[in-house]
């Protein structure tokens, strides 16, 4: 297994994106660079793509979509949190349903965002899980 | 030069003999009178310093009921900055320096001074303590003024680019109330227009909480406080009102009671209520005088000389943020008005193509209703979904250039008119393009025929080459069109327009835009005629431009209200 967190990429915070749709991944790549000056924010366009990325530069957070191409964004959940239980997976969805709130919870998401709602949603729940997240790894330096 | 003083010292001396030998020498060493006690004890020393502090002392440190650097330590604990001289064993340097170390102005050994060292020594000793006396008096007034400018500073600071007047009071008055004493707080506004000065915000101690300012007019000859520092621009300070007492700041310098620039003056007492003290400001913007803060205090005699530059620099960074914020108020009620024009032009716009087509009444709107619906679902910037709003309103302009018959035709277009038909949407661009949008409103209705699949027109775009908000009207245009009733066909059901969007994902139509738009109908219910609660955050900024377009005069008489009891 590799080790958790290459020293390279300590100093600052990576986010990964996860949606299939590019004109709206940029759209939220840039609400995230302004939100987090200086973050490296990685992108997947599909589930498959999101699970090798999470496993080889292991982001502080993940963001990902539901419907995607192939394997949904909840079994890409599943499966990355196999294999990094640590990271936290945030899902950003059109879909609104109680059901899918659940679906997303029992695959191991942190939190479930309605994408209409990200303006005002999504930067509280990642400077929570980032501030959690940079605090974590100074102590584990020690 | 009042007279001499006799100096006063107190001689602090067990042994009789060392007690006067010292004090024949003070009798020949000091010129001018000495008024010495002479004492044993240090509990002694200390009721004498309590009942009236010497000139110096001078201190044996050996005494019956204290040895030592002790003695120094518990005389210096009861007599701040009295100077004090040890006397000394011969030899006893070090215990002399640490004597000095820990506050003594001075020492004498033994047997080792005479009549004019002892003298020249205690003058030294009185003098220095005065010296030190006035370096601490002038470092505690430096600390208050780089207090007092650091406020000045902090009140810019903590004003910042706040657009909320009512803010900016309140802020003000905290930043008043840590420095100055006062029972009533009051902000006016000059009215240029009206020559009324009227109390923008009243603040009140609890014993003036009742009292109601009213409006007062702007005199010109200056017979009010108020009038004469919004005439003079310079600050005011009145000492007592009972007596009269006047002083007026006229070029950084207090004039007499009663006269300022050659007038006599009878400071009007129309907002004094109780109060005998008062300092006032005028609030200056680029030279513009915007009204006046005034503080009111029971007691006379309340503030100084320094108070009336303190309070004009806290007014006057007061006075920069009020200008600012009516400025962004300005700015935003046109914004707003524009705003509305803008709102009007296109409604006008997207009903004059609907004309034509009794049919379709209302066909754009609800285009735009679902369309902003789902560019919100999307998770849109605010922008974007305005782009989008714009757009789908008038994407059907282009239909001002279709012959009614073939719009109104209750059977099947023929091919040729279902050509001419698809001419709309570039008609439409020649029209849209030559208005300057901030959102490409033209190219968008341009491509909301256009599929993903090349299957559109009037270009065959693909893919990438199809823009968002094109891509998104596209999905409502079709939905809509199908839901609705049609000269040629009645209502096919928003069931059957949801199959068909089912049916197109990832083939015509956008795969997030068509889920976007099935999450809408089935997860929440969208209805083409409800106005949908707003459940977006940012929205209010709109609400907020529509509702200061009301003019800035109700705003201030709000925040008079509002603020009129602040404590």
């Amino acid at each position: 297994m590799r080790t958790r967190k290459a020293s390279t990429i300590e100093d600052h915070l990576s986010i990964l994106i996860c949606d299939d749709h590019e004109v709206l991944r940029h759209l939220l790549r840039a609400r995230l660079e302004n939100w987090f000056d200086g973050a490296e924010i990685l992108e997947a366009a599909d589930g498959e793509a999101a699970i090798t990325i999470a496993a080889e530069r292991n982001p502080d957070v993940i963001i990902m979509d539901i419907a995607l191409p192939g394997m949904n964004g909840i079994d890409a959940t599943k499966a990355i949190k196999r294999w990094s239980p640590d990271t936290p997976v945030v899902i950003l969805s059109v879909h609104e349903l109680d059901a899918y709130r659940d679906e997303a919870r029992n695959a191991g998401a942190l939190h479930y965002i309605a994408k209409r709602n990200m303006h005002s949603e999504l930067s509280a729940v990642l400077s929570e899980l980032l501030d959690g997240r940079t605090a974590s790894a100074e102590s584990s330096k020690d | 030069m009042g007279p001499i003083q006799p100096l006063n010292i107190l001689l602090v001396e067990d042994n009789p003999a060392d007690a006067r030998l010292i004090e024949s020498y003070l009798g020949r060493g000091i010129r001018g009178s000495v008024e010495l006690r002479t004492c044993k004890r240090l509990d002694e020393a200390l009721d004498l310093v309590r009942r009236q502090p010497p000139d110096a002392v001078l201190l044996d440190l050996g005494l019956p009921d204290s040895q030592g650097l002790e003695t120094i330590d518990r005389l210096a604990a009861r007599s701040d900055g009295l100077p004090v001289v040890v006397l000394t064993g011969r030899h006893d340097e070090q215990v002399a320096l640490q004597a000095i170390r820990r506050g003594a102005q001075d020492y004498l050994s033994k047997g080792a001074f005479d009549a004019e060292l002892l003298g020249r020594t205690i003058r030294y000793a009185v003098e220095r303590s005065h010296a030190e006396k006035s370096i601490r008096a002038s470092q505690k007034r430096y600390r208050t003024l780089l207090h007092r400018q650091t406020t000045i500073n902090d009140l810019a600071l903590a004003l910042g680019t706040t657009a909320d007047v009512g803010r900016i009071y309140r802020t003000l008055h905290t930043y008043v109330d840590d420095l100055l004493p006062a029972d009533a707080f009051v902000i006016s506004h000059f009215d240029r227009e009206t020559r009324m000065i009227r109390p923008a915000c009243v603040a009140m101690s609890s014993q003036e909480h009742d009292r109601v300012l009213p409006e007062i007019p702007f005199t010109a000859d200056g017979a009010d406080a108020q009038s004469l520092v919004i005439r003079t621009k310079q600050p005011l300070r009145i000492d007592d009102w009972d007596v009269a007492a006047v002083g007026a700041q006229e070029n950084g310098r207090i004039v007499p009671a009663g006269r300022v620039e050659g007038l006599r003056l009878v400071i009007s007492d129309e907002w004094r209520g109780s109060n005998r003290s008062a300092l006032l400001a005028p609030m200056l913007c680029q030279g513009d005088i915007l009204g006046a803060l005034q503080l009111q205090c029971r007691k006379p005699n309340a503030y100084q000389e320094e108070d009336l530059s303190l309070l004009s620099g806290l007014a006057n960074v007061a006075a920069i943020a009020i200008h600012n914020a009516q400025l962004v108020k300005e700015s935003q009620i046109q914004a707003g008005r524009l705003r509305a024009a803008f709102d009007g032009i296109i409604e006008t716009i997207s009903a004059a193509a609907e004309i034509r087509d009794p049919y379709t009444a209302g066909h754009q709107k609800r285009v735009a209703h679902l369309a902003t619906a789902i560019a919100e679902t999307l998770g849109l910037d605010q922008n974007s979904v305005e782009s989008v709003r714009i757009a789908s309103l008038v994407h059907d302009l282009g239909k001002l250039g279709i012959p009614a018959e073939i719009l109104t035709k209750p059977s099947r277009l023929t091919d040729t008119e279902t050509e001419i038909i698809k001419t709309h949407t570039g008609a439409a661009y020649r029209i849209l393009r030559s208005i300057d949008f901030p959102w490409p409103i033209a190219e968008t209705v341009y491509q909301h025929h256009e599929r993903l699949d090349g299957s559109g027109y009037p270009r065959g775009l693909r893919g990438d080459e199809v823009s968002l908000e094109a891509r998104i009207i596209g999905v409502a245009d079709v939905v809509e069109a199908m839901a609705s009733h049609r000269p040629y066909r009645p209502a096919l059901g928003l069931e059957a327009a949801l199959e068909e969007v089912r049916a197109n994902i990832g083939v015509g139509f956008d795969t997030s835009v068509g889920e976007a738009c099935l999450a809408l109908f089935e997860e929440r219910g969208f209805d083409f005629d409800r106005n949908e609660e707003r459940t977006r955050d940012d929205e209010d900024a709109v609400g907020l431009a529509a509702s200061q377009s009301r003019g800035s005069n109700r705003l201030y008489r709000h925040v008079t209200t509002n603020t009129h009891s602040l404590q």
